[in-house]
This record gives C-alpha cells, sequence and structure tokens, in this order.
C-alpha cells in the first residue's frame, strides 16, 4: 500500500513536468552595483547616497538589455530604468491610488467603469518620461503639475465585463488620463502560500 | 532579504536549541504533498491537496534513531470564491487516516472555513485564516489557525520561471475542545526553498518547527521535512 501511494506521488510529479512549454517573455536578475552601468549609476549617484533599500536588476527582453534600480527616497519608492546605452528610460513613483485625487483621477475612473464590471486598483505609479531639458532626478519627488511628459500605470485586479472571471490588468493612462494601453498581467498563483 | 536572514536564523536557533531545552524524544518526519489548483467557471475555483506524512527519525540525547512509524495519510477538498484585492473565502473538507496500513488505523473527518488575503506593499504577504472542526472517532476538537508566509525571488523582484525562490511562513493553532485543561496553543515556523518551472508549476521543499502544546505540562516539539509540489490544471 505504501509502496502504491509511493509510485502514484512520484508518477503524478513526472507527468505535470512533462510537456513543459516556455512562457518567459522578460528575465529579471538581481545585480551588484558594481555591475551596474558606471555611466548611468553616476546619473544617480547624488541620490543613492541618500537612498534606503536600494536593489540593482538587469531586465533581458525582446527589446534588448535594460537596466533598473529601485529604492526609497525620502520616504518614497521609485523605479529608475536606464536602456543598453546609460539612457534614461522612465521613471515610476509609487503612490497610493486612495491618496490620489488629481485632475485625472476622475477621467481614469470613467473608463475603468466603462470596462470592467467591478475592478480593484492593487498599484498605482506615476511614471515620467525624461525631458532633456530637465534633469527628472534632480526634480524628484515628482509632482502632478509638472510639464514634462508623465504616464499613469494602473495595476487592477477586474472582471472585464463581457467576462466573469477576474483577472489581473495594468493600464497605462496619459496625463489627461486617456487609456493608452491595456495588457494581462501574468501574475504568478499564490497557493502554494495558502494551502 | 531582510527577511530571509530572519526566517533562517530562527530556524537554526531552533535547531540549536531543540536537543537542549526540550530533554526529550524530538520526533522527524517526512511529509511529500501534492498540491492541485483549478479554475472553476467565474469566481470559483477548487484546490486539492494529498498528503503522506511518516515519521522517519526520533532525536535523543543528541542521538539519530532512525524509525518508520506514525504514517498519515490526508486528502483535501477546498472549493474557493475569489474576491477582488487578491482575497479569497474558501470551504474546505478533510479526511485523514491515521496509521492506514494497520487494523487501528482512525480515521479524521475535518471541516474547514478559510479566509486568506494578501498584505504589505511592496513585499507582499499571504494571510490565512482557518476554523476547523476535526471529528476523530472518538472526540471533537476545535482550531483556531492564523498564518502568514511569503516568497521572494532569489534573483530579481520576482518570480520568473525557471527561478528558485525562497519561502517561509509562522502559524499560531489554538485548538480549544471544550474539556477543562485540554486547550492548547502550537506554533509552526517554516522554511525553505522552492523552484517554479516554466509553466508555473511549483515545487517547494522546506523545514517546519512544531512547537505543541506551548507552556504546557505536555509541551513537545517535531521537525517536519515538507515536500510539495503545487500543479495548476
Amino acid at each position: 500500500m505504501r509502496f502504491i501511494i509511493y509510485f502514484a506521488f512520484i508518477f503524478l510529479v513526472n507527468f505535470s513536468l512533462f510537456g513543459q512549454t516556455d512562457i518567459k517573455v522578460e528575465k529579471e536578475e538581481s545585480i551588484s552595483q558594481q555591475e551596474f552601468p558606471l555611466e548611468a549609476f553616476r546619473k544617480i549617484e547624488p541620490m543613492v547616497s541618500q537612498s534606503k533599500k536600494l536593489r540593482y536588476y538587469r531586465e533581458i527582453s525582446e527589446e534588448g538589455i535594460n537596466y533598473e534600480v529601485k529604492l526609497k527616497f525620502e520616504g518614497t519608492y521609485y523605479s529608475i530604468e536606464f536602456d543598453s546605452l546609460n539612457k534614461l528610460k522612465d521613471i515610476e513613483q509609487l503612490q497610493k491610488w486612495d491618496d490620489y485625487d488629481g485632475k485625472s483621477r476622475s477621467r481614469m475612473e470613467v473608463q475603468l467603469d466603462s470596462l470592467f464590471s467591478d475592478y480593484k486598483v492593487m498599484r498605482f505609479q506615476l511614471q515620467v518620461i525624461p525631458n532633456e531639458k530637465l534633469n527628472v532626478i534632480e526634480s524628484l519627488p515628482l509632482q502632478e503639475e509638472m510639464i514634462w511628459g508623465r504616464n499613469y500605470e494602473v495595476e487592477i485586479e477586474a472582471i472585464l465585463k463581457d467576462e466573469q472571471s477576474p483577472r489581473y490588468y495594468e493600464l497605462l493612462f496619459d496625463a489627461h488620463g486617456k487609456l493608452l494601453q491595456q495588457r494581462l498581467n501574468a501574475k504568478t498563483s499564490n497557493d502554494n502560500l495558502i494551502y | 532579504m531582510k527577511r530571509i536572514t530572519v526566517f533562517i536564523s530562527l530556524l537554526f536557533v531552533l535547531i540549536i536549541l531543540t536537543p537542549k531545552v526540550w530533554s526529550q524524544s524530538v520526533p522527524f518526519f517526512a511529509e511529500p504533498a501534492l498540491s492541485l489548483s483549478k479554475s472553476l467557471k467565474g469566481r470559483w475555483s477548487a484546490n486539492s491537496k494529498l498528503v503522506f506524512r511518516q515519521q522517519l527519525a526520533s532525536l535523543e540525547n543528541r542521538q539519530l534513531d532512525w524509525v518508520s512509524q506514525s504514517d498519515v495519510i490526508e486528502v483535501q477538498l477546498f472549493v474557493n470564491y475569489r474576491l477582488l484585492g487578491s482575497k479569497r473565502l474558501t470551504i474546505g473538507y478533510l479526511y485523514g487516516l491515521d496509521e492506514p496500513f494497520l487494523s487501528s488505523a482512525q480515521t479524521e473527518h475535518r471541516l474547514m472555513q478559510q479566509f486568506s488575503f494578501e498584505s504589505g506593499n511592496r513585499f507582499k504577504w499571504v494571510n490565512r485564516i482557518r476554523l476547523e472542526q476535526r471529528i476523530g472517532e472518538n472526540q471533537f476538537r476545535n482550531r483556531l489557525r492564523y498564518r502568514f508566509t511569503f516568497d521572494e525571488p532569489l534573483s530579481g523582484d520576482k518570480i520568473d520561471a525557471k527561478e528558485w525562490y525562497f519561502v517561509a511562513g509562522d502559524e499560531w493553532l489554538y485548538t480549544f475542545t471544550g474539556v477543562p485543561g485540554e486547550d492548547h496553543l502550537e506554533n509552526r515556523l517554516h522554511a525553505g526553498l522552492g523552484y517554479m518551472f516554466a509553466n508555473g508549476q511549483k515545487l517547494q521543499i522546506e523545514m517546519q518547527y512544531r512547537l505543541m502544546r506551548i507552556a504546557g505540562a505536555r509541551q513537545s516539539s517535531a521537525w517536519h521535512l515538507l515536500l510539495t509540489y503545487n500543479l495548476k490544471l
């Protein structure tokens, strides 16, 4: 009896491993500060010395290799991304959706209501696309009134109007609250932590 | 990284202290398990888990004696209703067999009601509150459990396919029976490693330290080696 149970267990595990398909499109790996490109690092160096919870990453995707630093600066979480040529790609500033009362909020809510029968905002970030005329890093924390290009990245758990099952989505709105991009966020299951 | 260090340190301290503080036999169990998840219609999903537990050894006076006894088989079934905001309501049933290979095998039926939710901002914790009614052949017990767990990739900010991750957590269990002197508290601390395959399935190996009947006359402890395969159908 015991042998049968062990055999069944091993069989089920092996069966499930068979026929895996590679679904990965982006790989993110932790790197040390020394591995972070020096030229890019120099642009954030003054800020880094005053920051906490610093983490450096290398992102490999179909678009190429990007470098990202995540940190906590003056009580706010930021994510600063550079391309492989050390050019600043964007800065994301984590904000609480409930605390955000900017002009674009109502426009974003109207669009969310039109797309989804129910939704819950899980994460909200102000995303700034750099402008050559301004030193974005020295302008932190990012302000609603800043004139250069900005977007809002909203991660939600929601049910589309023509569907019944909740899913995770990542939405990108422009400064005026117009929806630019909507994509499924492939969040991994956390069943392993619940059962 | 701080959380990983804290949990590994705690387990290390317990390993050091176990034979000294509790000068009694400390059993060592192996616990392979297979966990299956299946999405159903709408917000509904189902989970099942097959657990096989066997005592492999006993630690006494710093000496490890190999044994093979105390087999337990458990089959668990859960039905979940998903609430938005990474919350979940669950009801479940467990059928357990203690010493299933002996004629004196004991059965247990267990009903479970559960609420789970995520907390934390940048770093997420999964919290689980569970109420259980354990119906044995000769006794009935209620149990209230609270568990928090997290997993953290060894590289990167999120767990990607074909990556290793650290997993840890702690659980408090309070058993109440209505019989004077029989209510008791238990703690289960666990930490280990997991691997996520390309298809999202996860294999975890963890060490769990159980401290049972805390602060009671019959306080005891045990180590469990957990090997769990999480399969999404």
